[in-house]
């Protein structure tokens, strides 16, 4: 038998004092001078595959255009409007806040890599060891040689993220790397200064073309509202 | 793969990234039913793996009830 039971689907927290919501099926549930966005839909007709998360990525979208906002993360769903309101009441004071510190910024992430980063030595130029002695020593050349590369790259994104923190509200460095990524970061940037932190990135790229930039945004401040 | 699509991948990905891992995490979330199976909603990373194998599950289960059934 389907189940019939209804969810109520987040999607952000918006300051919602200037502008009124007209995005269909979407709607707001108010409280003082915030809102949650949400949907309701019935249990049986929740999806949850790419296609799914990636239409809730664009509806963020859209409502960043048009409010300063909280994305809430895909998949957050409560039993009833009610619910949301005693969630927008008990956090009112944080969400609030966030808002306040949010207003007129965007979010731009920004990962750079590195072909250098990650040594590839297949059997073609790694040369024979004639005894066991010989391939100790070939694995401590390669092992320092490794560490050299990530010290001089490590230094290399140190600067860069540097540079762009001057530029942003706020900079983050993501702890995951791994394979040819050397670093990755999210960064908080004023509306009115988004293309002068584009073309700063543009800039950094000339500046180090052994890696590749690769700027993404601007989104809404999903690194940023925790 | 050209640089548009590869640059469209990324964003897609970047995409996932951020509504999956990242945003707002409201505490309460409602326990939900896959294949008739009530789980606690911790996550929707958990079900985006999970509900393939629990339709199987489900099916497996639905099988073995029919054939008991049946003897």
């Amino acid at each position: 038998m389907p189940d019939e039971r209804m969810l109520t689907c987040m999607y952000a927290i918006v300051d919602y004092s200037a502008k009124r919501l007209n995005m269909p099926p979407l709607y707001p549930v108010a409280y003082k001078d915030i809102a949650a966005v949400v949907e309701t839909a019935c249990k049986e007709r929740l999806a949850f595959d790419q296609q799914a998360a990636v239409e809730y990525g664009a509806a963020l979208d859209v409502l960043n255009e048009t409010f300063t906002l909280l994305p809430c993360r895909f998949g957050t769903f409560l039993q009833d409007e009610r619910a949301v309101l005693q969630v927008l009441q008990e956090h009112y004071v944080f969400y609030k806040k966030k808002l306040e510190e949010l207003r007129g910024k965007q979010e731009f992430g920004l990962k750079i890599l590195s072909e250098k980063s990650v040594q590839v030595r297949n059997a073609n130029n790694k040369k024979q060891c004639k005894d066991g002695k010989e391939y100790l020593l070939q694995k401590f050349y390669e092992y320092r040689e490794d560490e050299e590369r990530k010290r001089v790259n490590q230094k290399t994104v140190d600067v860069i993220h540097e540079e762009l923190q001057k530029l942003s509200s706020m900079g983050v460095k993501n702890a995951e790397i791994s394979g040819h990524v050397v670093f990755s970061g999210n960064y908080l940037v004023e509306k009115k200064a988004e293309s002068f932190f584009c073309s700063k990135v543009e800039a950094l790229q000339g500046m180090y073309p052994e890696l590749k930039f690769l700027l993404t945004g601007p989104w809404p401040p999903y690194n940023f509202c925790r | 793969m050209n640089e548009t699509d590869a640059s469209q991948n990324v964003t897609v990905l970047e995409l996932l990234d951020r509504v999956l891992n990242k945003g707002v995490v409201i505490a309460g979330d409602v326990t939900i039913s896959v294949a008739d199976i009530d789980l606690l909603y911790l996550g929707v990373k958990l079900l985006l793996c999970s509900v393939e194998t629990m339709e199987q599950h489900k099916e497996k289960v639905a099988g073995v009830i029919g054939e008991r059934e049946d003897a």
